[in-house]
């Protein structure tokens, strides 16, 4: 059982899953838009506790701690990424940094 | 007030609060604020996660989220000068378009999330289940560690690998000497390998070194 109903918890994860593809499309902060993309993995654990619950399945929380994972290991690597390019171009502006090579 | 309006109403607030700590994510201008605000969002999130009766799960988002992730975007914003990133202009000037898009594709969710859900037969973990186990946390351990055992290992090898690539990419490379392409291999290995000899040789002016 469920309080309140499955599609409450279901419109939640759904706006924090676009308030964070926003975050993607309209910032120009580099570390920005990496806590965007916190937001979208965070939307989308949100809708699988949902319906791990709606659907008494603990597949879907097990799933989750693996989500989490991936967030934990996209930051590491990501915030290194940051590290390593404004050392090399003095920049999180993702309009300025357009070159693969350096 | 029946206990049902009561979870409405904590959920309600739960939602909004975290909705509200969401957009200020993205539309603060200096990127502590924000990250602070992520923590906001996560802590509200958590009280969704208890709400659904998920309290492993609470707490760690918690953990790993407000003590571990943003922790580490904290350190990374205290490593490099952002206050020469805030002074710039912050929004893209596709901002409006990717609002209208955004706007479309929620309305596309609240219709399909109307239209489609119906829920079928029921999966074996029943509260009543949970609860014979001992609770959310034995009830998952179960399902993880016998169920779900490989992906928990891979799990752990990814994270070992980003472990490495992070250190690989953050680290301080040494200068490469201008003319490194006339110079033989050996001639620059050992002229880095002499560098590095010198560097440990007198230690207390390492730490200079590094801060350039």
């Amino acid at each position: 059982m469920i309080i309140p109903a499955l599609e409450y918890y279901l419109v939640l994860g759904a706006a924090l899953f676009i308030i964070g593809l926003l975050g993607v499309l309209v910032r120009r902060n580099l570390l920005i838009v990496f806590m965007s993309i916190e937001l979208i993995l965070l939307g989308a654990n949100v809708t699988f506790v949902g319906f791990a619950v709606a659907l008494d399945n603990m597949l879907g929380q097990a799933f989750v701690i693996f989500s989490l994972t991936v967030a934990a290991a996209e930051a590491a690597v990501g915030l290194a990424i940051i590290v390593a390019l404004s050392r090399h171009r003095d920049t999180l502006n993702v309009d300025e940094i357009n070159t693969l090579k350096g | 007030m029946t206990s049902e309006t009561l979870l409405t109403l904590i959920f309600a607030y739960f939602a909004l609060a975290s909705v509200v700590f969401a957009v200020l994510v993205i539309m603060l201008r200096n990127p502590v604020q924000c990250a602070l605000s992520l923590v906001g969002v996560v802590f509200h999130l958590a009280g969704i996660f208890i709400l659904l009766r998920a309290e492993f799960l609470a707490a760690a988002h918690i953990i790993i989220y407000a003590g571990a992730i943003i922790v580490l975007f904290l350190f990374t914003m205290m490593l490099l000068n952002i206050g020469a990133v805030e002074r710039v202009r912050q929004f893209h000037v596709q901002a409006p378009l990717a609002i209208v898009i955004g706007a479309i594709l929620f309305l596309e969710f609240i219709v399909l999330t109307g239209a489609t859900i119906t829920i079928g037969a029921q999966g074996p973990h029943s509260p009543a289940w949970v609860a014979g186990q001992g609770g959310n946390v034995q009830a998952l351990g179960q399902v993880l560690f016998r169920d779900y055992l490989l992906p928990f290992e891979v799990a752990s090898v990814l994270l070992t690998a980003a472990v490495v690539g992070a250190i690989v990419l953050a680290r301080q490379r040494p200068r490469r000497p201008r003319s490194s392409s006339e110079m033989g291999v050996a001639e620059w290995m050992a002229e880095r390998y002499e560098k590095a000899n010198v560097r440990s040789s007198n230690r207390p002016n390492s730490a200079e070194e590094i801060g350039d």
